[in-house]
């Protein structure tokens, strides 16, 4: 019985409901188009439901560890949990009571969380330099093809770089305008074609990694 | 009724047909061959090392939609999440997943909890192991501190990601973690192949759930794909050679 609601009921669904999209994407017909329409409101509102889930998982994390003082895993963890709940809790109350777009909201957001997220999206620059410092490092051909026009770029892109090696420039428009897009289609293409093939696999009940297993020792 | 786009209902018919095709020969014994993908090779020994350091796994899901083109990615990564925790069970490991979708946490814990309990080590898995992040910025802080704290010996990254998967593997290669990246989002694919000890290119992260599948079929839908990919190869040329000829009027039998 078990097996029946976690894995061939999902799986007849998902037969079903790829079908009718299917139909719906390639016709006009109204019944394809109600239904297809009907399932993107159920996918929309499965996932608002999700959304309570998050303020649940946080509060399952944190609260033994508040009512246990936990010094675990960091030192004073207990404070640090009792911060995170508290601003949640403080969010979730000024948002459904005054709405996002209040004013007290909107203060909330932008001098509390405004702030630290710039903070981390500017560390980002700094760990790109890290990785572009690892990615310079010669360690195979491969990795000397990328660094050869990775080069002829930076110094296009640097205020001085073309008037030091004038060749740069049209080599770099070159690259931009014919090598790199065709590598970049190619991509396109290859990465549409796995996806694509990977739905029928999915729609056609191969692809069970989504379902819980069945007591096989691994695989999808 | 009327139909729309028929040049795409033809390929996806052909490559319906060719999926059947090799599927039946796939069942007649003919699998056919998948070279080696060294970075789905490289999972066992991700896990292999962890245990030795007798460290937890790390597999976050990438930041990329849930509902939106990015559902295939994430799909496979459903799938390589089960095959993770089926290894992480069967070596007595805790796995750690992080996401920032809410609607992916059933899923998560669905997945993990049986995939533990198949290899009978049920209690090794909870549902505190996996971590909500309720946003891109805070998910890079919040992996910074796993990390930091629960030093994860191995980082597997196989899903569709946005920008804060550089700031992922550098705080992974920061932390010493063994890392095992891939996506198919072409953007951020430069940061795998940079800071990662494996990385997956593009279609790679489709067939990987086929590749670890011990069914005939999944494998062989792989060759159906490589068919399918020289076919648009010959159709690019074809009508690459007529639009240079001049006989531009013939394209438009691509977009009907």
């Amino acid at each position: 019985m078990s097996t029946v609601f976690k894995r061939t009921i999902p799986i007849i669904l998902t037969i079903l409901i790829v079908l009718v999209l299917c139909v719906k994407a390639f016709t006009n017909e109204p019944n394809f188009t109600f239904w297809g329409q009907t399932f993107q409101t159920w996918s929309s509102l499965i996932v608002t439901f999700a959304t309570f889930l998050g303020p649940i998982v946080l509060l399952i994390y944190h609260f033994p560890k508040i009512m246990k003082k936990a010094n675990e895993p960091i030192k004073n963890q207990w404070i640090y949990s009792i911060s995170t709940v508290s601003i949640m809790i403080i969010y979730i109350v000024v948002g459904v009571s005054l709405g996002s777009t209040s004013t007290t909201y909107q203060w909330l957001y932008n001098t509390w969380y405004g702030p630290v997220s710039g903070l981390l999206n500017a560390v980002t620059a700094f760990f790109a330099l890290s990785a572009i410092y690892r990615s310079f490092r010669v360690r195979s051909f491969e990795s000397l093809l990328l660094i050869g026009p990775a080069l002829i770029i930076l110094l296009y892109d640097a205020p001085i770089g073309v008037t030091l090696f004038p060749p740069i420039g049209p080599v770099s428009e070159y690259l931009f305008a014919y090598i790199g897009p065709a590598a970049f289609r190619g991509f396109t293409v290859a990465a549409s074609l796995g996806s694509l093939i990977f739905c029928i696999r999915t729609a056609l009940g191969w692809e069970r990694g989504y379902l819980p297993s069945e007591g096989e020792s691994r695989g999808a | 009724m009327q139909i729309k786009n028929i040049s795409s209902i033809l390929l996806l018919v052909f490559l319906f047909l060719t999926i059947l095709y090799t599927s039946y020969r796939a069942k007649q014994g003919k699998v056919p061959h998948i070279r080696k993908i060294p970075a789905l090779d490289a999972i066992a020994e991700a896990v292999g090392r962890s245990v030795e350091m007798g460290r937890p796994v790390y597999y976050p899901l990438g930041a990329a939609g849930f509902g939106d083109a990015s559902t295939g990615g994430k799909m496979a990564a459903f799938s390589l999440i089960s095959y993770t925790a089926s290894l992480c069970a069967e070596k007595g490991v805790k796995l750690i997943n992080a996401t920032i979708h809410t609607a992916a946490i059933p899923v998560l814990e669905d997945v993990v909890s049986q995939a533990y309990a198949a290899q009978g080590v049920k209690d090794l898995h909870q549902f505190s192991d996996i971590r909500y992040f309720p946003d891109q910025m805070a998910y890079v802080a919040g992996t910074d501190t796993i990390f930091k704290y629960e030093k994860p010996g191995a980082m597997i990254m196989i899903d569709t990601w946005w920008a804060e998967a550089l700031a992922f593997c550098e705080i992974g290669k920061a932390g010493g973690a063994f890392q095992i990246g891939g996506t198919d989002y072409r953007p951020y694919m430069p940061y795998f192949i940079a800071t990662c000890d494996y990385a997956l290119i593009g279609e790679e992260i489709f067939v990987a759930s086929a590749y670890v599948s011990k069914d005939p079929e999944p494998k062989a839908t792989i060759l159906s794909e490589d068919i399918v990919k020289f076919v648009i190869l010959g159709i690019t040329f074809v009508f690459g050679v007529i639009a240079i000829a001049g006989y531009t009027q013939f394209l438009s039998l691509l977009t009907s």
